[in-house]
């Protein structure tokens, strides 16, 4: 079975696409459109890594990012800050995330990074 | 009398004294309001830039996909206008990229990532990418400088971007543009060369500040906002490196600039503000 992605996005063209893209490439897609989800969904199945929008309507993705890293069961999972913000690369080394996609993305950059963190830690978070 | 005159003195005096606190307070006032509203529009173009980048990047996505569909079924001329399609996305994206950096400049929070790269892939790099549309221009890459540089990647291959893009636009009749590398023991050296319309001699000085071709495109019939110029100023400045043209009007210019190669001894750090 195809490793798991949560890509966590308030944009549903994003989410849409970045779906059908990773799902191409073997992946078991969960498009999440609401940041408050993500604490119900981990005490449930993980994924194998995450990609995670930094600002999002009523959310901050850096916060949520901050919140895995620091919980036990979700430390070890590879986080992906994607977003458009200016900041960007501040609020990824602030959150203790993994790495950073910028936005607008070329889909190899996409799946590039995806398979690179993946094969990097080889998650045994499962 | 003379006490007269002079109480009329010290009142005059007071006068004076009263109407330039008046008018101390007023422009006091009217420079905290400028300050107020070059705030907001700094503020305004940061949300404007982040919220048009956003139907951007699926745009991209799903023409890059239909790309690689097309591109499996083997129909490569459909793939072709869709690389194009993407190719002038990324010119609209530039756009809202530079908008959003002058403000920056302006507010003076243009920052800068160093990493360590390799130069010469970086090149190689942008004109593979820019070749895509170029059109008729061939991009001509002579020489190498074999090493590594420690600078902004991103904002370096966005100054490479600007003057290839600008030596492709104002040399429609050229067919080629050439990418000049080399280096000494202290710096890079690039030189970018068109064989265009070039650059009368009064103009040279003129066309690194902000906003100078909106003031001139109507004349010259080339399309543009005139920041990508003034912002590679800023970004080779920042890196402590020299920017300049040499340009002969219709015969074409060369624009060039330098990065300091003792940036390699500097420590690599992951984020910092050059200011």
């Amino acid at each position: 079975m195809g490793k798991i992605i949560w890509v966590v996005d308030d944009d549903l063209g994003i989410l849409e696409v970045v779906k059908i893209i990773l799902e191409e490439q073997g992946f078991k897609v969960i498009a999440i459109d609401d940041c408050n989800l993500i604490k119900k969904r981990i005490s449930k199945k993980l994924p194998n890594l995450i990609l995670l929008d930094i600002l999002m309507k009523g959310n901050d993705g850096q916060e949520i990012a901050k919140y895995l890293k620091n919980n036990k069961r979700t430390k070890d999972i590879p986080i992906i800050m994607v977003s458009a913000d200016h900041k960007a690369e501040e609020k990824t080394i602030k959150a203790g995330a993994d790495g950073l996609l910028k936005k607008p993305f070329n889909i190899n950059d996409l799946i590039n990074i995806v398979k690179k963190h993946l094969k990097d830690k080889k998650s045994s978070v499962n | 009398m003379n006490s007269f005159l002079n109480t009329q003195k010290v009142q005059g005096l007071g006068l004076k004294h009263k109407n330039k606190e008046i008018l101390l307070n007023q422009l006091e006032k009217k420079y905290n309001y400028l300050i107020e509203i070059e705030k907001q529009k700094d503020e305004f173009l940061s949300i404007v830039s982040h919220e048009l980048k956003t139907p951007v990047t699926t745009i991209k996505a799903f023409t890059q996909l239909l790309q690689k569909r097309f591109e499996h079924k083997g129909d490569y001329e459909t793939a072709n206008y869709l690389a194009k399609m993407d190719a002038h996305t990324d010119k609209l994206v530039d756009l809202v990229q530079n908008l959003l950096d002058v403000s920056r400049i302006q507010a003076g929070k243009f920052k800068f990532y160093e990493d360590v790269f390799d130069f010469d892939k970086l090149i190689k790099e942008t004109i593979e990418n820019l070749q895509i549309i170029a059109g008729k221009h061939k991009i001509v890459k002579k020489g190498s400088v074999k090493t590594l540089v420690l600078a902004d990647k991103y904002r370096i291959e966005q100054v490479l971007t600007n003057l290839i893009t600008n030596a492709i636009k104002y040399s429609p009749n050229a067919s080629k543009v050439i990418i000049h590398i080399s280096s000494d023991e202290d710096k890079i050296e690039v030189g970018i060369q068109d064989f265009g319309i070039g650059i009368p001699k009064k103009e040279q000085e003129k066309i690194f500040g902000r906003f100078y071709q909106v003031r001139k495109n109507r004349k010259t019939g080339f399309s543009g906002l005139g920041l990508g110029l003034y912002i590679s100023n800023q970004i080779i400045k920042r890196h402590k490196g020299k920017f300049w043209l040499s340009s002969k009007y219709k015969q074409g210019s060369t624009f060039y600039f330098t990065l300091p190669i003792t940036l390699h001894s500097r420590l690599v750090k992951n984020s910092f503000n050059i200011e």
